[in-house]
């Protein structure tokens, strides 16, 4: 009879599986969807936690009442002596399970940045629960809860919103995850840097006049970089196009855009650059390292407010001149304001040192942001405009064209 | 064969055999026929004693029966009685009647013009050959009895059959008559070594069961095996293929069928060219095939008929659904209350928000609706037709609308249940749509319990199941479990005919 014993072994196993009482359900209605994490510091060594959490009743259209419709999410916060701790105590006020899976990220107050982020964001990468997909922000000049707590703009939480600014800011996806923050803050040739948030106060001033937030008040924008220094303390902010071009020369940009006067043509050309990319190349001589830059760049003509006829080979050719100086120039200023001013490499050109002279690397990679600021940096750029749309000039000259 | 499991029945069969003997030593014994007429005659009545439908006919000639035409009024063609039988031998009982010389015994078989007859001398055959429609013709001055057969029951004709309906091919469907059913089939094979082999099974209503092969193209072994296990069912009725069925597949005890039933004429063709083995069954249009494998069952007809290049996309939808069908409420439970992380983060939220206020877990609200569905669908089948829009109304708007409004259920669950119950329609063949069913509800249970590694288990479970199986010697998950290359050009995809090599010699390269 083992075919009988095998029956009665098997349902023995069921029954062991069913009865032991540890049914780890939890039911959707009883978590707590965590959207987005602040970190601000709390006291000297503290850190407090603030917790987007997805308002479940006042989300869709299903069940709740209109009255519920406003509120679509509730910032709690929480303190302790690390990140887990926090979540811990910040459990306690909650009626419900905290939910870390989607968790999609994880944004930064500035005094946390000020005071250095080495130790705190292992949780987000260790922990089991939490979305290693997580995207990491700076907000700038303010505590992350602040941002938290804003109204989303086209959005339902702030946190989605500045996901998707960030989207299409033309960055490389990668360069916004807690992963390669945490890869550059443990390398030793590339400082980490992170897109910083400004929350804009116009809009915020508004809402409070106003009880009903006007429709066109964005509020928050995504147009910095915050970098850090070895420790992971943060130095200083680059902007608009200087962000850009920074992260350009990092190798993180996919699209970039660019508006120019054009001497000869008496007016704008904007430039859509799409395959956009960066090579490095170090040289060593004795203890001077000299490191160009080449970025090259291919895009399309979308706008021409210049009397330049793209038609002609030769037009296109100083257009694409035009572009590459001004862009060298900006460049060459932004470069050398980091290593001026701020003084840390967040170019990676350590990296490329690190990967072409091995030897020389082994030496100066001690203290490398004491000799970043004196590495010679020439850029050369190098642009081409593939698409000059479906005309030639911008606008006809009159004293020409009335003859035609 | 020596494993032959199939011939012991589960459950020991419940016989009246006992009763049954009883009553025919009492009436008939085996006795052989006499050359007296009267005595035959005798021994026909006591058989049929109370039988109002059997109808004993004497013909007389000279104050003398010379002859006595029995028959059971309705299943006999009485024109062609009239015509062919009883006109002869009416008229020519003058001629030989009076004289001495020969009795009409001697020259019967002269004057029967009927294309089928039979001499039986045992009274038993005769017996049995009156029940299936013969009219027996008992005549003086002969032992032998003669039974022509002239059927001329009610059957009905050849339609479209309901259940496995196609857009493109035949739409001959096989009807409840042995003969009509084995024409159809011969009319698609015109060819010699198209074997009918006729078996009758059912103690009590000798129902005529044919086995249909290619001779050459069928496995020996398995046709073999397949006589032998029809020759161990020991049954007392037949009414429906099915009781063939229970009895010679594999693995009784399985959920999934290990033998094909259809009422397509065309599929039973070419399953026999093929080389399998149908089995024909008087009195049910559902024709078995054997042996079958997974994805037999999951083929329809139309897939041959079809354009290769969309059925190749239809298959891909067809197994997608199927597993839905499968899987679906069990992975979405599994999902949503162990690990939400899976689901992506605006879903999860939306479900968050319409699971806000319902009253049940996850698990029973979906073991609920789908029980509800089911229920649903069960009375739509029983259901007189007339009544038919009123299921479809109170599923719809009382299940569907008022539960949801009310939050007794919540609106995913609604979804979830609909889009399975879609799903396990499209399974092409009825009885390979059941196991699906019928496992869903475990998987539910489990991943209730386990969340995804349970839902895991219980298709690893499955699985190992499926590939264990064997339909008469035939792995059943083969050609993708014992992986055979070549085979899954009707499995995978269904590639191009010109792309295939044929069957038959004559064109093979």
């Amino acid at each position: 009879m083992p075919k009988r014993r095998q029956v009665v072994c098997f349902v023995l196993c069921i029954c062991l599986g069913l009865t032991t009482g540890c049914w780890d359900v939890t039911e959707p209605n009883q978590r707590a969807i965590w959207v987005g994490s602040g970190i601000d510091k709390a006291g000297d060594s503290n850190v407090r936690i603030s917790a987007q959490l997805a308002f479940p009743a006042g989300l869709g259209e299903g069940g709740g009442g209109g009255e519920a419709k406003g509120t679509k999410y509730l910032v709690e916060s929480a303190t302790g002596s690390n990140v887990f701790d926090a979540t811990e105590n910040l459990q306690e006020k909650l009626s419900r399970r905290v939910f870390i899976g989607h968790r999609d990220a994880v944004f930064i107050g500035e005094g946390m940045a000020q005071r250095g982020l080495k130790s705190w964001l292992d949780e987000f990468g260790r922990n089991p629960d939490s979305n290693v997909r997580a995207k990491v922000f700076l907000v700038r000049g303010a505590d992350s809860k602040t941002f938290l707590e804003q109204t989303a703009g086209l959005e339902r939480f702030p946190t989605t919103a500045a996901i998707r600014a960030s989207r299409f800011s033309g960055v490389n996806d990668v360069v916004t995850s807690v992963r390669y923050f945490d890869n550059n803050m443990l390398s030793d040739g590339i400082r980490p840097f992170l897109q910083a948030i400004t929350i804009n106060t116009d809009s915020q001033s508004t809402n409070q006049s106003n009880q009903q937030p006007p429709a066109n008040a964005s509020p928050i924008s995504m147009n910095s970089i915050a970098l850090f220094n070895r420790n992971a303390q943060l130095v200083g902010y680059l902007q608009n196009q200087e962000a850009s071009l920074a992260m350009w020369v990092a190798g993180d940009l996919i699209k970039y855009s660019v508006t120019e006067y054009m001497p000869k043509g008496h007016g704008t050309i904007s430039l859509d650059l799409t395959h956009v990319r960066r090579r490095l190349n170090s040289v060593v001589d004795g203890n001077k390292i000299a490191v160009n830059v080449h970025l090259t760049g291919t895009g399309f003509i979308r706008e021409n407010n210049s009397s330049l006829d793209l038609y002609s080979r030769q037009s296109i050719r100083q257009v694409e001149c035009v572009f590459n100086q001004k862009i060298q120039q900006d460049v060459l200023r932004m470069i050398s304001e980091v290593q001026q001013k701020y003084r840390t490499d967040m170019f990676g050109f350590g990296e490329d040192i690190h990967r072409r002279h091995p030897n020389a690397w082994n030496v100066s990679k001690r203290d490398w942001d004491e000799e970043f600021p004196h590495v010679k940096v020439t850029v050369h750029v190098d642009l081409r405009v593939r698409h000059i749309g479906n005309k030639g000039p911008g606008y006809t000259v009159p004293s020409r064209g009335s003859q035609n | 064969m020596s494993e032959f499991r199939h011939a012991k029945p589960l459950i020991k069969p419940r016989t009246g055999r006992e009763h049954h003997e009883e009553v025919r030593e009492s009436t008939t014994s085996d006795a052989l026929s006499s050359v007296d007429l009267e005595t035959n005659k005798r021994v026909l009545q006591g058989v049929f004693q109370n039988c109002s439908d059997v109808v004993f006919r004497s013909l007389v000639a000279d104050e003398k029966v010379i002859s006595v035409v029995v028959y059971v009024d309705g299943l006999v063609d009485t024109k062609l009685l009239d015509e062919f039988v009883i006109k002869p031998l009416l008229s020519n009982a003058d001629l030989h009647g009076t004289s001495d010389s020969k009795s009409i015994g001697q020259v019967l078989d002269q004057l029967i013009s009927v294309a089928q007859t039979k001499l039986f001398t045992c009274m038993e055959d005769v017996e049995a050959a009156i029940v299936k429609g013969s009219a027996a013709v008992l005549a003086d001055g002969r032992s032998e009895i003669l039974l022509a057969e002239l059927p001329g029951f009610e059957r009905r004709s050849v339609e479209e059959p309901k259940t496995e309906s196609s857009i493109r091919g035949p739409r001959d469907g096989f009807t409840e008559t042995l003969r009509t059913n084995t024409t159809l089939i011969r009319r698609k094979i015109a060819n010699s070594r198209l074997k009918i082999e006729s078996f009758t099974i059912g103690d009590l209503t000798h129902t005529d069961v044919a086995l249909t092969y290619m001779e050459g193209l069928v496995v020996n072994t398995v046709l073999e095996d397949v006589r032998e296990r029809l020759r161990g069912v020991t049954l007392d009725s037949v009414m429906e293929s099915a009781y063939i069925e229970e009895f010679i597949q594999d693995t009784p005890l399985s959920p999934f069928p290990q033998i094909q039933n259809t009422e397509r004429a065309d599929t039973v063709a070419a399953a026999l060219l093929e080389g399998k083995v149908a089995i024909l069954v008087d009195g049910t249009p559902f024709v078995l095939i054997l042996p079958v494998t997974f994805w037999n069952g999951l083929q329809s007809a139309d897939d041959h008929y079809q354009r290769w290049d969309f059925v190749i996309t239809r298959k891909l939808i067809r197994y997608i659904m199927i597993f839905i069908s499968l899987a679906f409420p069990s992975i979405y439970v599994a999902l949503t209350t162990f690990n939400p992380e899976m689901v992506p983060g605006s879903l999860m939220q939306s479900i968050a928000t319409a699971r806000e206020n319902s009253p049940f877990p996850t698990v029973i609200e979906t073991l609920v609706m789908e029980f509800v569905f089911e229920g649903l669908q069960e009375a739509g089948i029983r259901m007189p037709s007339q009544l038919g829009g009123i299921v479809s109304i109170v599923g719809a708007l009382v299940i569907g609308e008022a539960a949801v409004r009310a939050d007794l259920i919540s609106a995913p669950i609604i979804v979830v249940v609909a889009l399975t119950g879609i799903a396990s329609y499209i399974v092409p063949r009825y009885s390979f749509g059941v196991p699906f069913r019928v496992l869903r509800f475990g998987l539910i249970v489990i991943s209730g319990a386990f969340g995804v590694y349970g839902l895991a288990i219980g298709l690893i479970a499955i699985l190992i199941h499926l590939v264990t199986l064997e339909s008469f010697g035939v792995p059943y998950f083969a050609p993708v479990a014992p992986l055979v290359f070549r085979q899954l050009r009707d499995v995978v995809v269904r590639t191009p005919r010109w792309g295939r090599r044929s069957f038959s010699p004559k064109h093979r390269r």
